[in-house]
């Protein structure tokens, strides 16, 4: 039996089967110890068989042929409608009438495409492996693996935290691993009706993890993100009848390896609009981004997974993958608007914010945006941006909400007002915070080398000079709310080290492994351009030479900025700290020695400062509403443009 | 050649720049003092500070601050050296925001309000001024088709006739940039209270010395941003730069009382009008020509 099935088959098994094997392990017993053991030896094969696959892909991408596509057909349809049934279902128990009727509105298109159109389907590869494949599995298996591990040990101080919370973690850990498996599938199938059913996977799994707590809160905020999915996964399904339609036969376009090289791109335009939708939806865009920042109720592995390794990256690999149909097209143009005004508005609204949870939120739809941008935009060094954009959001990310969920078990908050003073109170969190912070924006690291890359992108774009001002605007405002997070880690550092700082093994296993990977991302980032991106981008444009000037020129530059800072580390570290220590300076106020000042009554009292949030600007108030007005506006031409097919 | 010329710009950016940022401001203390009626200090009064500071007793309130000060000069000259030997754009205005992002966290680690609310308004500072500095790249690179500063001055025509609004929008900034105005932003040079003093109110000694010197570096960045538009006719950009800079003089005495929110909106809608409409023009002026639209 082994004989038949190549070693690369075997490996999109184990990534697809072992999750599933080690959620059922993890539903059944629930017990410290066996829990611990299967989510420690899943995860390992995990990362393991993700490593083997993107070895065997290197180089030479893989097109898997499998002997019994029709079977594993039918077995994701019959895993869709019960997928459905069980969103119907839900929806009806909580009377959730949206939900519902979406719902029931998907299951009628997924019986249509079953009965009047699937039959006839014949996609032959079954499996892609290529780069951008590669990357996805190894983002999925090792940051998605690790946050499991993490939440081992947070789920523990969570329901020690939370005693109003049902503790329910067989089923939690479950639906992580199911979770994982979903993803595995969406990035690693060149089937797009495997794909849909993957995907609508991926809707239930964070549908059940954000209502996790079963709060009132948590209950509307899983059904707010499963009505918005579903409105995603139905204009899936209308882009593969789309699909279906142009070309009956249905060989050709339901594969992705051929739709992207389909000739007559100005026929695609509704359907590319479609898939834009769907994309833009799990991506939490304009006007979809309520999704996201209510998913945050959930205990943070949640969100650490959905917004860093699964979930909303599953949307965007989708734009990305079509990418090259997005180009020259408004449809593109639209959508690179919309992606735009999704990064300018959200990143001002972050600046609102004091919740460390909604900042990275809202940072994540603000990057997102860039990315589903660039998407749009759909010229190879456009796409080069997009993956770079993924690949350092996906790690600084996790590692922010892993710092995040680990800093507030500690200190009873989230709240970044709460958070000064904690590079001396909780040394070993608030360093890989700065790492991630640092990660998330500044030079040399990962997402400003992404950002740099992007406006070389956008300016040889028709419409250059309208991209690029609204990213010149919106990387203002991104640099200014997370200075001002990074500023207030060094506030107030003269108070003690904090009073329990113990960290389970299994998160400090997950943080410094997932801070590692950021910085080595950083370094590396020449060796995952040539390795990996490029010659991607050189297969799917194949008249296309790769970005060489951006390296060449500027590596040494950016060489002797690490190194910069390698070196100003290390000397705060080792240092000489030699010098008179003179208490804060208070306006010439008497100050005792930890930094009181003396009041006019005569009483020491802390002197404290908070930092600018600017609510009557940039509050959720202020722009929310007028903001879901202008991206559904752009969503409108955007399918006017799909409709009329109308191309630059 | 190429190699060695860059290498030369950017040591004459290292030894050269503090001397001539620091005669400026010897300059701009002399003529401030005579619009004012005063007799004004010695024109090497700035340098005379500086040696004072150095030789100052170390202190602190966090021995972190004087890493981070270190840090911001380093990043500061490096700026300046990328630019100077003719780099890449974007990296310069990168690596601006870093060194800034440095004088910001010195300023929140010295535990004291004032200085966290000259943080926050020298954070706002840098806000402010990052689109017009990301605009002028751009706009460079759509008239020359380059971000390299070697590149944008090896052009014969100055760039001033494709990108004036820009221009302006650059000046505009250097008001905020040259410390003159808002009065009330971080480490203006009007000290009247703590609040003005902001970020630098709990540096003193050395510390202060560096975010000194950092600044002199800073104004010959800006001035040579303002070069670039005049390649070609680097005798008439040496007038203007001249103009300007009297200008900015003339203005922190006409004004001395402009507020950080004033100047938020003013230099905003300076950038918008100017710089994003100058760059809109070209954009759509190119895709004209190549028959995008």
């Amino acid at each position: 039996m082994i004989d038949l099935y190549p070693p690369e088959l075997l490996t999109i098994f184990i990534l697809l089967l072992v999750p599933i094997i080690a959620a059922f392990f993890l539903a059944i017993f629930n017990k410290d110890s066996i829990r611990t053991g299967v989510v420690c030896i899943a995860s390992g094969i995990i990362i393991l068989s993700s490593l083997f696959l993107a070895y065997l892909a290197w180089g030479n991408p893989l097109s898997i042929v499998m002997d019994s596509t029709h079977e594993m057909r039918t077995l994701l349809f019959f895993v869709e409608v019960i997928l459905a049934g069980i969103i119907i279902a839900l929806s009806l128990k909580y009377k959730k009438y949206l939900a519902f009727a979406l719902g029931c509105i998907q299951l009628y298109l997924l019986l249509v495409l079953e009965m009047m159109y699937a039959e006839h389907v014949t996609v032959t590869t079954s499996f892609l492996v290529n780069e951008l494949s590669i990357i996805m599995v190894l983002i999925i298996g090792i940051i998605g693996t690790l946050i499991c591990v993490y939440a081992l040990g947070y789920m523990k101080d969570y329901h020690h935290h939370h005693l109003e919370v049902k503790d329910r973690r067989p089923y939690f850990f479950a639906l992580l691993f199911l979770f994982l498996t979903a993803m595995f599938g969406v990035v690693l199938s060149n089937n797009l009706l495997w794909v849909l059913g993957f995907w609508e996977v991926t809707t239930l799994c964070s549908f059940l993890l954000i209502g996790y707590t079963k709060t009132s809160e948590a209950t509307d905020n899983a059904f707010r993100a499963v009505w918005m999915n579903i409105l995603g996964g139905i204009a899936f399904t209308l882009a593969i009848i789309a699909l279906l339609e142009i070309d009956p036969n249905g060989a050709n376009l339901l594969s992705i390896e051929n739709l992207i090289n389909y000739p007559n791109m100005a026929a695609l335009t509704i359907p590319s609009a479609l898939i834009a939708f769907a994309g833009i939806t799990k991506a939490a865009q304009m006007p979809f981004s309520t999704w996201l920042t209510g998913a945050m109720v959930a205990p943070t592995p949640v969100s650490a997974l959905l917004h860093s390794s699964t979930m909303v990256k599953a949307g965007v690999y989708l734009l990305v993958v079509f990418a090259p149909i997005f180009s020259e097209t408004y449809v593109g143009v639209a959508l690179t608007f919309l992606g735009l005004f999704t990064f300018l508005v959200t990143a001002v609204l972050a600046i609102s914010q004091s919740n460390a949870k909604k900042v990275l939120a809202y940072s994540t739809i603000s990057n997102l945006g860039l990315i589903t941008a660039c998407a749009g935009v759909g010229t190879p060094e456009a796409v080069t941006a997009a993956i770079l954009l993924i690949i350092f959001h996906a790690v600084a990310k996790a590692l922010l909400f892993l710092c995040v969920g680990a800093v507030e078990n500690k200190i009873g908050s989230k709240d970044i007002e709460d958070m000064d003073g904690l590079l001396v109170r909780l040394p070993l969190l608030a360093s890989m915070m700065v790492i991630g912070i640092c990660g998330m924006y500044l030079a040399p690291f990962g997402m400003l080398i992404s950002k740099w890359t992007a406006i070389i992108a956008f300016l040889d774009s028709p419409f250059g000079w309208a991209f690029v001002t609204i990213l010149a605007f919106g990387s203002a405002f991104t640099l200014f709310f997370w200075t001002k997070w990074l500023g207030k880690l060094f506030m107030r550092m003269n108070q003690p080290q904090a009073k329990h700082t113990h960290i389970h093994a299994t998160e400090k296993i997950a943080i410094i492994s997932i801070g590692a990977l950021t910085l080595l991302c950083c370094v590396g980032f020449i060796a995952i351009l040539t390795a990996l991106i490029n010659p991607y981008i050189a297969r799917v444009y194949t008249t296309y030479s790769p970005l060489e000037g951006l390296v060449e020129n500027n590596m040494l530059i950016l060489l002797i900025m690490f190194v910069i800072l390698a070196v100003l580390v290390a000397a705060a570290h080792y240092g000489s700290k030699a010098g008179h220590k003179i208490p804060p300076y208070l306006c010439g106020r008497e100050v005792d020695s930890d930094g009181r000042f003396l009041g006019s009554l005569g009483v020491y009292k802390e002197a404290k400062s908070a930092n600018y949030y600017m609510q009557d600007y940039f509050g959720e108030g202020v722009l929310l509403k007028s903001s879901w007005v202008i991206s559904l506006i752009i969503i409108i031409m955007m399918f006017v443009m799909g409709v009329f097919g109308v191309m630059i | 050649m190429n190699l060695i010329m860059a290498v030369i710009g950017a040591l004459a950016f290292l030894i050269l720049a503090p001397i001539l940022g620091g005669l400026l401001f010897g300059v701009d203390r002399v003529l401030t003092a005579r619009m004012q009626s005063r007799r004004g200090p010695p024109l090497l009064q700035p340098f005379y500070d500086l040696g004072k500071l150095w030789h100052k007793e170390k202190a602190f309130t966090n021995p972190v601050e004087m890493i981070l000060t270190t840090g911001y000069l380093i990043l500061i000259a490096l700026s300046g050296a990328i630019l100077f030997s003719g780099g890449d754009l974007l990296l310069v205005i990168f690596s601006l925001a870093l060194a800034h992002t440095f004088l910001i966290l010195a300023a929140y680690a010295a535990n004291a309000p004032y200085s966290t609310v000259g943080a926050e308004r020298e954070l706002i500072g840098v806000m402010v001024s990052e689109p017009i500095l990301i605009l002028l790249a751009a706009g460079f690179f759509m008239i020359t088709g380059s971000f390299l500063a070697s590149d944008i001055f090896a052009e014969t025509t100055p760039a001033i006739l494709c990108l004036p609004g820009v221009f302006l929008a650059l000046f505009a900034v250097l008001t905020l940039k040259l410390r003159k105005s808002p009065f009330d932003i971080s480490t203006s040079h009007h000290a009247h209270q703590e609040l003005v003093k902001g970020v630098t109110s709990s540096f003193s000694g050395k510390t202060l010395a560096k975010v000194e010197i950092a600044h002199w570096y800073e104004t010959i960045i800006f001035l040579g941003l303002m070069f670039l538009f005049f390649a070609g006719a680097p005798v008439l950009g040496v007038i203007v730069i001249i103009i300007a800079f009297l200008l900015e003089i003339l203005f922190d005495n006409l004004f001395p009382r402009v507020t950080w929110q004033m100047t938020t909106k003013s230099l905003w809608i300076v950038t918008l009008l100017l710089g994003v409409g100058n760059i809109a023009v070209i954009g759509m002026l190119e895709a004209l020509r190549s028959g995008f639209i």
